[in-house]
């Protein structure tokens, strides 16, 4: 804070009390914010107004922006301060170097040298210019080590790479090529959503073909597509809809990959859900490490105001900020609503009391991506795509130990086995499977001996107190320790916990201790806090958390 | 007719009234479930996150907060499985392990500490603490409010401060900043608490569970460690300062004030301003009158006399009671019982307060008109609300006030105007904000001055002062242009509408401060 | 109207209508509308409001001026008033007369007394000469504090009962140590109308007594024969002059910790909502009074510029006699100052933090210099409760006509750079 004249036995009574409000920081935040909205809601957009302005929030910006949108210092600082993109500069704080290296150091980015290059940047970039960041997943582990210098997210990344292109300037976003609006439309998109506008497909159609295609929500849950549509439709209006774009968990990129190649695909699928559910508005909530793919979904929701599919403004494009919880639908409705990710409690269920109060239909990319298919070629040709046993295809991120990491489109049921020999080119040369994650962070760590699990929601992967969640598949081998991976995983949960239950907050955090002691774990103490944890958090992190914990301790005792 | 759910907990069937909690139940039927986030006070609302009051609900697969969920038709509820138990402790374990020791703690009788002695915990040797290389801005012990010390080892992150801030007094000083372990507490952008814009209401000390926010006042000088560990006794009794009435518990040790409480008064449920918690050490002050004093004969009377650099002793003597009363009387009765200019019952008048007591507004005024014979008998209300009270005596035949200010939270619409509740009547606003924040009641204030309680307001308006008359009538003149008003009501409750209407017609015809003439 | 007030027409009509169309409306107000010379108008305007939209009687509706002290309400009722006897009853009405002279077994002056203001002009009339003071301090609250200083210096005999050496004290020929409210019992009534028990926790220090002693021990002195065993019998007493507090005895309040007046019928709960059946007028009917636009009684010029206005601070009470002496409240608030905008500030080539000169045609005065955003242009904000710095040395004496209140919060000023005079503390 500025030093006023101190007066008296401690405050300075020259101004009132606590940080004074000035003109020139009013302005500057009337610049940045352009005449956006005020709305309660729109607080993380327009904290990334001012960030991406001035490359960081300074606390006098946070005091003008409170006024603006009239919001205390406190409910501004404290929504700031829980999402990692958000850089505050409290009085006398230094300001972020002007451009930011951040290097993905998850799991398969970890197995790949992450550490290494962080500690070469470290070394050899300059810290008045460069600020070196670790990151959690950025959704590139088919190509990892991932980074992202300044809004250009860079695969195969190493030290001499990333400061070449800071010395060249190459640091804006790098959009691919993708399907547009007209190209989509050429090829016949958008027919569907007409012929389920006009009548000729019914929303009880419409759920009555997802319930045969056996679709389930492939954000990991795995909840019944169809049955969640009349969840919904049996609540009272006006609904809402929400689109978890927040890819965040670790070894999962397949979303990023639909949506940087064929986006409309989401589009429809959504659009006609919303029309089932009767949605009176769409919130697209994309995570802000997929800056090429927000630059898509932006112009691409302009086309369709542009071409009249959608009314103005019927799709909202909301902007994560840097906080895997938000991949959790309630915590993303609250990120919405403009607050920290704070997951809810449940009951009530978010298709009854979701964002804003409102019966709330939430769906996932992939899930929506494939109604379109479903629809057209049917939900036979759907469902037939699984194992027995096993409806439905499934987009599965595969990472790590293999020749040919990427997303896969293969049956649901398949083994980890045919996952790795059948489409991903086998180990890589050297490298002997040692084990897997069936299902990103969360999902735990399963021994080579169970390669023959069938991976899919539901039992077969339960009963080993695994899941298989987004489909997230990293492949280890003998070169890695899992006591290793395991620290990995936990520092990534006590990073992303929200903080808000004791046994997520203080499990995580002391789980990550307990692993880190030299000599004998004390696995009576670690039993306790997984029981705690899994027993008694808020949310799935919370509850999921433990679970490589659980399997270093039982099935790699030899890498403790 | 309210909603019942009749369910088992722990083996007996119990019902559960209109929306009650498992806990609330399960307090009504003596069952203790531990709880920390959760305070059982007015006001606030329960978030479960502290997971201390975990219960076991048949067929859930993790374990549920008592204080949030309600109960359903034949839900079987178990607050004492192993599984609940195993879970409620170690969550004081973990806390614990965070924590100084009970006794080199904040507050070593904590409703914390009280839970965690049924666990028999007092602390964790497996347990790291969360503090074990973080940085010390984690735990600082923050001294820069001079009422209330911050020691944020002690904190458990469990939002209480944060609801009492902002949800129950709605001062919306304190957030929870960060996330995960280090989630904290925060003064507005994590300032100090004696830098923020915290108005040291108390209501985060009153509700904090650990002793993290404690009261200097009962703690060493370090402010670390409580000292005073117990009270010779608690008084019921009433705030000294504004009219709200806010009911105290004051706590006393040794003929000293050591702590005021808020208490469940129907005008204050429990909440307090800082004026009420903290300004109690006046009455033991060194500088409180304890003799009789008697002007000396050679101390001059003026105008301009400026005792705040001066001795007493330069003035006054100290006197007997017998003398001092003798003096005060016969001074008295010399003037009632001459004649003349000066002389007589009117020549002498008296002005009570409004700080003393209804007995002693009464004797006083009592002795005036009976003692001395005169209705020169006053006080400063004279300066505060005559204009009001007049007006409504005319207006109304009343000058009391037509519905408590509580009423606001029944409110649809109101104005304030030519007051700031905030600074004068901390624990009145409080009701004012929460009607907005929870009921969705539109505040409209008027004031030359802008005022925080402004940042809730559906409309605010900083109007040229002294022009309130013609901003009024602008109001009367629209609502009877626009015939807003209450026909009805009016022809079988008010008189003087007509003249009213061409009154407000005839002002609102001027266009400039034409109107605006002194009063002759 | 618009341009007097400086809110636009639409702003105003927005206003209005959410007010009237409300289903139910409150207003509340405070000194910031009856502390001017024409506060009783400012009201009156309110209650025409109230009275033409019917938000009046019913819950969540009605007319609040929120009291400022513990015992505004109280003492007014208690017949603290020169025009009234308890209950509000007019000591000019001879049948009323009749009852409280029967009642206090005297005859009593059947003429109003004089207000606040006017008796500190009496004293400088040479009409009044001695006076009895209880725990208040005019010498700050007054206006124009020379003007009021000076009077009560001018004044023969001065009884002052209190618990600190006021400003007021210092003019006294006797000062009576008397009790702290933490140390004394009696009832209490709020601006809510509930009445309410303080409780003693404290001993006195040294030998200062209940003010209720002090009082009667006063009146016996002065020819009385009163005898009172504890503050229960004066309750008891006021209660058989006081409807309002009919079916509500001591014990009762003891027992509910609150009750609320009027109470209609034993046992019943008090009416928190009074005017539902009509008003307690002659024809029990509410009476609009419209009200004429007048300046206030001193409006800036090229001499005085700015408007003083004055108030309160949330951490000091009244003149600070109590608040200023409690340790946590003067730490917070621990020096007189002077509120401006920044822009003003600016504007007058002033300094922030900086000790300045406000001046009147009343006084001049130091203080330290505030800005404080909340303050419009043109204006400066002034707490009265600082005797280092006594807004109230500069505030307008002159009265309403109707409710005989100052002009506290209106009066032409100008602002200077000063030099330190105050000694350092």
């Amino acid at each position: 804070m500025n030093e006023m004249p101190r007066i008296g036995k401690g405050r300075k009574v020259g101004l009132p009390k606590g940080r004074q409000l000035d003109d020139a920081s009013l302005d500057e935040v009337r610049v940045a914010l352009a005449g956006a909205s005020l709305a309660r809601d729109r607080l993380i957009e327009n904290l990334h107004l001012i960030q991406d302005m001035f490359g960081c929030i300074e606390a006098r910006h946070i005091r003008a922006l409170g006024e603006e949108m009239r919001l205390s210092q406190a409910e501004v600082y404290e929504v700031a301060s829980f999402y990692d993109h958000f850089d505050v500069v409290r009085e006398g704080d230094a300001k972020p170097a002007p451009l930011t290296i951040r290097v993905c150091d998850s799991v398969s980015c970890m197995m790949n040298g992450a550490n290494d290059i962080i500690a070469d940047l470290e070394e050899s970039a300059n810290p008045d210019l460069i600020r070196i960041l670790r990151a959690p997943c950025m959704g590139r582990c088919a190509t990892a080590p991932a980074a992202r210098i300044g809004d250009r997210e860079v695969d195969d990344a190493s030290c001499d790479k990333l400061l070449e292109m800071a010395d060249t300037g190459a640091f804006d976003v790098l959009v691919p090529d993708y399907v547009n609006l007209n190209a989509y439309r050429e090829a016949g998109g958008y027919k569907l959503l007409a012929r389920v506008r006009g009548g000729d497909v019914t929303p009880d159609d419409l759920m009555q073909m997802l319930s045969d295609a056996g679709l389930r929500g492939l954000g990991g849950a795995g909840f019944p597509a169809g049955k969640k549509w009349g969840f919904v439709r049996s609540y009272p209006g006006p609904r809402l809809m929400t689109i978890n774009g927040d890819e965040g968990e670790p070894g999962t990129f397949k979303d990023r990959h639909y949506l940087e190649r064929d986006p409309h695909r989401m589009f429809e699928g959504a659009i006609i859900a919303a029309h089932a559910v009767e949605a009176t508005r769409i919130y697209l909530y994309m995570r802000d490490e997929y800056p090429a793919v927000l630059a898509i979904l932006r112009a691409e929701i302009e086309a369709l105001e542009l071409a009249e599919l959608i009314e103005p403004g019927f799709i909202e494009l909301r902007r994560g900020a840097g906080a895997y919880i938000c991949g959790e639908e309630s915590a993303m409705i609250e990120s919405i609503e403009g607050k920290r990710g704070l997951p809810r409690h449940r009951p009530p269920y978010i298709a009854q009391v979701g964002l804003f109060g409102r019966p709330t239909l939430n769906h996932n990319v992939e899930t929506l991506w494939w109604i379109r298919d479903i629809v057209e070629k049917g939900p036979k040709w759907f469902a037939d795509q699984g194992k027995p046993g096993h409806p439905g295809a499934r987009s599965w991120s595969v990472s790590g130990r293999v020749k040919n990491p990427g997303v896969k489109l293969a049956p649901a049921g398949i083994t980890v086995r045919e996952l790795i020999e059948e489409y991903s080119g086998g180990m890589l040369d050297g490298h002997t499977f040692k084990a897997y994650l069936p299902g990103g962070a969360s999902g735990g760590i399963l021994p080579a001996s169970m390669d023959d699990v069938a991976l899919d929601f539901g039992d077969s992967l339960f009963k080993h107190g695994a899941f298989v969640g987004s489909h997230a598949v990293v492949i280890f081998s003998d070169h890695d320790n899992i006591k290793d991976v395991a620290i990995n995983l936990i520092d990534f949960f006590a990073h992303e916990s929200c903080g808000q239950c004791t046994p997520c907050r203080g499990g995580t955090e002391k789980l990550a201790k307990l692993l880190r002691v030299d000599g004998k774990l004390d696995e009576g103490a670690i039993r306790d806090l997984e029981q705690v944890m899994r027993d008694a958090s808020i949310c799935g992190l919370g509850q999921a958390a433990p679970n490589p914990v659980n399997h270093l301790l039982t099935h790699f005792r030899e890498d403790l | 007719m309210t909603k019942q759910t009749i369910f088992t907990l722990n083996g007996k069937t119990v019902t559960a009234h209109g929306d009650e909690t498992i806990w609330q139940v399960a307090k009504r039927e003596g069952v203790d479930i531990p709880h920390l986030c959760y305070l059982d006070k007015p006001g606030y609302r329960s978030d479960g996150n502290c997971r201390a009051c975990v219960v076991d609900i048949e067929g859930e697969r993790s374990l549920a907060a008592s204080c949030i969920r309600k109960p359903t038709e034949g839900m079987v509820v178990k607050s004492t499985s192993e599984r609940a138990v195993k879970s409620q402790k170690m969550v004081f374990e973990m806390l614990a392990a965070d924590m100084p020791a009970r006794e080199e703690g904040p507050d070593d009788k904590s409703a914390f500490w009280a839970w965690a002695e049924t666990f028999a915990i007092t602390g964790s040797d497996r347990l790291p603490s969360k503090f074990d290389g973080a940085a010390t801005e984690m735990h600082e012990n923050d001294i820069s409010n001079p009422a209330i010390a911050v020691n944020l080892d002690a904190c458990i992150s469990c939002g209480l401060c944060v609801r009492a801030c902002r949800e129950v007094q709605v001062n919306d000083v304190i957030g929870m900043g960060m996330r995960g372990s280090h989630s904290v507490p925060v003064f507005d952008i994590h300032d100090p608490m004696g830098h923020s814009t915290c108005v040291t209401c108390g209501e985060c000390v009153q509700a904090c569970p650990t002793g993290a926010l404690y009261e200097k006042s009962l703690m060493d000088d370090a402010g670390k460690v409580r000292i005073v560990q117990d009270f010779d006794k608690s008084v019921k009794s009433v705030c000294p300062f504004c009219g709200v009435g806010c009911q105290t518990t004051v706590n006393v040790k040794d003929n000293k004030i050591v702590q005021v409480d808020g208490r469940d008064g129907p005008s204050n449920e429990n909440r307090l301003c800082v004026k009420g918690r903290f300004g109690f050490d006046y009455a033991q002050s060194p500088e409180r009158l304890t003799k009789p004093l008697i002007r000396r004969d050679d101390a001059p009377k003026a105008g301009d006399i400026d005792m705040r650099f001066m001795k007493v002793s330069d003035i006054f003597r100290e006197a007997t009671w017998e003398e001092a009363m003798a003096r005060a009387a016969s001074g008295l009765t010399a003037i009632r019982d001459a004649k003349g200019k000066g002389k007589g019952s009117n020549a002498i008048a008296g002005f009570g307060s409004a700080k003393g007591s209804n007995e002693e507004a009464y004797l006083f005024q009592k002795f005036i008109r009976q003692g001395i014979g005169t209705n020169n008998v006053d006080h400063c209300t004279r300066l505060c609300h005559a204009s009001s009270v007049a007006a409504l005596l005319e207006g109304m035949g009343s000058g009391a006030v037509s519905a408590p200010f509580m009423d606001a939270m029944k409110a649809d619409c109101v104005i304030v105007i030519g007051a700031r509740p905030t600074t004068n009547h901390p624990v009145a606003a409080t009701y004012f904000k929460q009607a907005v924040k929870k009921k969705g009641m539109k505040l409209i204030i008027m004031d030359p001055r802008g005022q925080d309680m402004m940042r809730y307001a559906e409309h605010s308006l900083k109007f040229k002062p002294g022009t309130d008359v013609a901003l009024l009538n602008a109001m009367l003149h629209t609502i009877i242009a626009e015939e807003l008003y209450d026909e009805q009501y009016i022809q079988a409750n008010a008189s003087g509408f007509d003249a009213l209407k061409q009154k407000s017609k005839r002002l609102c015809a001027g266009k400039n401060g034409g109107y605006l003439r002194h009063r002759q | 109207m618009a341009d007097i007030c400086g809110i636009d027409s639409e702003t105003i009509k927005a206003v209005a209508r959410t007010y009237a169309t409300s289903e139910r409306s409150m207003i509340f107000w405070g000194m910031g509308i009856s502390q001017h010379t024409h506060g009783t108008d400012n009201s009156r305007c309110l209650i025409a409001l109230a009275l033409i939209t019917g938000h009046v009687g019913r819950e969540g509706t009605g007319l609040h001026p929120l009291r400022g002290q513990n015992n505004v309400q109280g003492a007014s009722d208690a017949g603290l008033i020169p025009m009234f006897y308890p209950d509000y009853r007019s000591v000019e009405s001879e049948t009323i007369r009749d009852q409280m002279e029967d009642f206090w077994g005297r005859t009593l002056d059947p003429v109003r007394g004089l207000t606040v203001v006017e008796v500190m002009d009496a004293v400088h009339a040479g009409d009044v000469t001695g006076m009895y003071v209880m725990g208040e301090n005019p010498a700050m609250s007054d206006p124009d504090q020379h003007h009021a200083r000076a009077a009560l210096a001018k004044l023969d005999h001065l009884v002052v009962q209190d618990i600190f050496l006021t400003e007021t004290c210092w003019h006294a020929d006797v000062v009576l140590p008397a009790s702290a409210h933490a140390e004394k019992l009696g009832t209490y009534s709020n601006t809510n109308r509930q009445v309410q028990i303080g409780r003693p926790a404290l001993d006195m220090p040294g030998d200062a007594r209940q003010d209720w002693e002090l009082i009667v021990e006063l009146a016996n002195r002065c020819g009385l024969n009163w005898h009172y065993d504890d503050v229960t019998e004066v309750y008891e007493e006021m209660r058989q002059v006081m409807p309002s507090l009919n079916y509500m005895p001591w014990e009762r309040l003891e027992a509910e910790g609150s009750v609320t007046y009027p109470v209609m019928e034993e046992g019943a709960e008090g009416d928190a909502i009074i005017f539902y059946d009509g008003f307690p007028t002659a024809d029990g009917r509410g009476r609009i009074v419209p009200a004429d636009l007048h300046a206030p009684d001193e409006v800036p010029d090229d001499e005085y510029p700015l408007v003083l206005t004055t108030g309160r601070v949330l951490e000091h009470w009244h003149t600070g006699a109590m608040t200023r002496r409690a340790n946590v409240l003067d730490a917070i608030e621990p020096e007189g100052f002077a509120a401006m905008n920044p822009r003003e500030i600016a504007k007058q080539g002033l300094d922030i933090g900086q000790i300045i000169s406000v001046e009147t045609r009343r006084g001049t005065i130091q203080a330290l210099l505030r800005a404080d955003r909340e303050v419009a242009d043109g204006m400066v904000f002034i707490p009265f409760c600082f005797n280092e710095s006594p807004a109230n040395a500069l505030t307008n004496p002159m009265l309403d006509p109707f409710g005989k209140i100052p002009e506290f919060k209106f009066c032409a000023a100008r602002v200077s750079a000063a030099v330190k005079m105050r000694a350092a503390e």
